[in-house]
């Protein structure tokens, strides 16, 4: 049923974008904007509930609540749910549009290994799955014209964690992986949310996020296919120009590091 | 807020959880085999295991005075290396393997009656075709898309780029020249001497299946299901036919049939054909596609399929015996060693089973710990 779903739609259709374009990094990319785009609502609604909570927890009556039931955690649970109501909040709609996004990211990292597969035994499932009437669509995207897939991209194997040899060094550079980090810790950095104390749990936790999600990434980009790494960065880049359209984009946080505070977001020109 | 603390944590956990069960490399395939006429050389991940034919047991060594199962390496290393290629085998007691292993790339030369290492080739892709040793050369096809030629001693004797895909498919030989299959749709007759191009043809679709060479003929199957017969001397096809399904293994040969099975979604066909013409003579329908080439025997052929069965028919297509493992998968071609059928079925607790010609279970294979 994933498969059905998941993988076999994801697979296709990357393997559509490459039959135009026959470049298979540039079909990642291509798709990876796709999906962004196919998901923009959902980012959208995620960060306006994430507003909304802040907004939230900034507010007096939170602060009381919190001083007020500190040694009695059900009834403070109970008063929480009823400001949650009255204020037409879901407190887990920031949590479920990324849980939503999670199996996306596992099909389509699915769908690369198997677009590129690495050995025949990966293959038979890419030849069981292309769907017969891509042909129809283009030519090249005939089972003779895609398979084999070309996984070259730029100095990279897309089916292989990438490293650059430099001789005289006895180890490869993962230069995709280190990319992978820096961009994720620029678009986490950009895209914090602002805190109403430094001290509060969401900004320990966004302290938190700005460290954990690159080096998570890094060192995903550091084991895994590299094509999964192009997808990462590509990701990155989109995600914070959906964020700048969105005039969500805190460009002051760049220059914050090493503390809690984070910035508030640049007022939208015009507004 | 410390449940989106917990959350976040489940969710980065289970995501490195789900990317690594997902596909990260190394990526495996399905086992290979192998034969010097009395044991059985078998490369299953971590190990190339050797075994005795007349009762499934390991061929052991006495290493720094213990005796040990003999397989290579001796000690599991499965970071550096990991094996699926069918090991190639020379008179001496060479034997030469490719390493798939994430985390080592390298062309093994062992020997076979010690396991120790006489020398290696560095690469820096994995190897998944097996090596053809031709009187005192070994001719590797590399995951760099690159044959190359060494001398016994591991001199690099030449090499020569084909692909811009991993090379996959095992070389073949007629004695004088070596013929290679490619994935992306090139067959190619190599002079072995100087590694120059006699020949290639465009065949217009991927080939994952080594060619048979048979009489100064080769026949090849392509993943669209076309089956060639081509004129080893030229390449010239004598004629071509078009199979149900996409075509994955070696075609077997026998009294003048060809033998070959297909994948045909799930399902699976097993074709017999007039190997002067290409006419079908008869053909076979399976649940389970047929990935694997099969073994052709004097009296019967013998095909294996990914739902786990071992169908063995005599040459008019009869059923002749059968057995299954329901839950495993079988990709590799049976192997003949001396009077038994070997199989290599994925994900068994057995690594091999052994069959008399009948049928009759001889021995199963399951490595010592």
């Amino acid at each position: 049923m994933w498969d059905l779903l998941i993988v076999n739609p994801f697979t296709n259709i990357l393997l559509l974008i490459y039959a135009f374009v026959g470049n298979f990094g540039v079909s990642i990319i291509l798709f990876t904007i796709l999906i962004r785009i196919a998901t923009h609502p959902i980012m959208a609604k995620q960060i306006k509930s994430g507003a909304a909570m802040q907004e939230l927890m900034a507010s007096e009556e939170w602060k009381k609540i919190q001083e007020k039931y500190k040694n009695d955690k059900e009834k403070l649970a109970q008063e929480q749910m009823r400001i949650y109501q009255e204020r037409g909040i879901n407190p887990f709609g920031s949590c479920l549009p990324t849980l939503i996004q999670f199996p996306i990211l596992i099909g389509f990292y699915q769908s690369i290994v198997r677009a590129i597969s690495a050995t025949p035994m990966q293959m038979i499932d890419l030849v069981r799955g292309i769907y017969p009437w891509l042909e129809n669509i283009t030519a090249k995207a005939s089972l003779s014209a895609l398979i084999p897939i070309n996984s070259q991209f730029l100095w990279m194997d897309l089916g292989q964690p990438e490293r650059v040899i430099i001789p005289g060094l006895a180890f490869g550079i993962p230069v995709l992986a280190i990319i992978v980090g820096l961009t994720t810790f620029v678009q986490t950095k950009l895209t914090m949310t602002p805190s109403a104390s430094p001290n509060d749990q969401t900004a320990m936790m966004n302290q938190q996020m700005s460290i954990m999600m690159p080096l998570m990434l890094f060192y995903f980009s550091l084991n895994f296919a590299s094509g999964l790494a192009v997808y990462f960065i590509a990701s990155n880049l989109v995600g914070i120009l959906q964020y700048a359209a969105l005039g969500k984009v805190n460009w002051n946080n760049l220059l914050v590091f090493g503390s809690n505070k984070t910035a508030a977001p640049a007022k939208k020109s015009g507004k | 807020m410390k449940f989106n603390r917990l959350f976040l944590f489940a969710l980065l956990a289970t995501l490195t959880l789900a990317l690594s069960a997902c596909g990260a490399p190394p990526a495996t395939n399905w086992p290979g085999m192998s034969t010097d006429g009395d044991l059985i050389y078998l490369s299953s991940n971590s190990h190339v295991y050797i075994v005795q034919v007349q009762n499934g047991t390991e061929s052991t060594a006495n290493i720094s005075g213990k005796i040990t199962p003999l397989r290579f390496p001796i000690e599991a290393d499965p970071g550096k290396m990991s094996f699926y290629a069918p090991p190639a085998l020379a008179e001496d007691g060479l034997m030469v393997v490719g390493s798939a292993a994430a985390g080592g790339h390298a062309l093994y030369a062992a020997d076979s009656a010690t396991g120790n290492v006489r020398w290696t080739f560095d690469n820096t892709k994995p190897w998944l075709g097996g090596a053809l040793i031709l009187e005192d050369a070994i001719f590797a096809p590399s995951g760099d898309g690159t044959l190359y030629a060494f001398n016994m001693s591991g001199s690099k004797l030449w090499e020569k780029n084909l692909s811009t895909h991993a090379l996959w498919t095992t070389p073949v030989s007629d004695g004088n020249y070596i013929y290679l299959a490619t994935l992306d749709h090139k067959m190619y007759c190599l002079d072995p001497n100087s590694g120059n191009i006699v020949w290639s043809k465009d065949l217009d679709n991927g080939m994952i299946g080594s060619p048979a060479i048979v009489d100064g003929v080769l026949y090849v199957g392509t993943l669209d299901g076309n089956l060639y017969s081509i004129d080893a001397s030229n390449g010239n096809t004598n004629w071509v036919k078009s199979l149900e399904g996409s075509i994955w293994g070696t075609p077997g040969f026998g009294e003048g049939s060809l033998y070959i099975g297909t994948v045909f979604g799930r399902a699976g066909k097993f074709y017999a054909l007039d190997a002067a013409t290409g006419e079908v003579k008869w053909f076979r329908d399976e649940e389970g596609s047929i990935v694997a080439g099969p073994l052709v025997t004097n009296e019967q052929v013998v095909y294996v399929t990914e739902l786990g069965r071992i169908q063995s028919l005599d040459i008019s297509g009869a059923p002749k015996w059968q057995d299954n493992f329901e839950k495993n998968k079988i990709f590799t071609t049976p192997l003949l060693v001396q009077d038994t059928i070997v199989v290599a079925p994925m994900g068994s607790q057995f690594l091999m089973v052994a069959y008399d010609l009948n049928g009759a279970k001889k021995w199963t294979f399951t490595p010592a710990k």
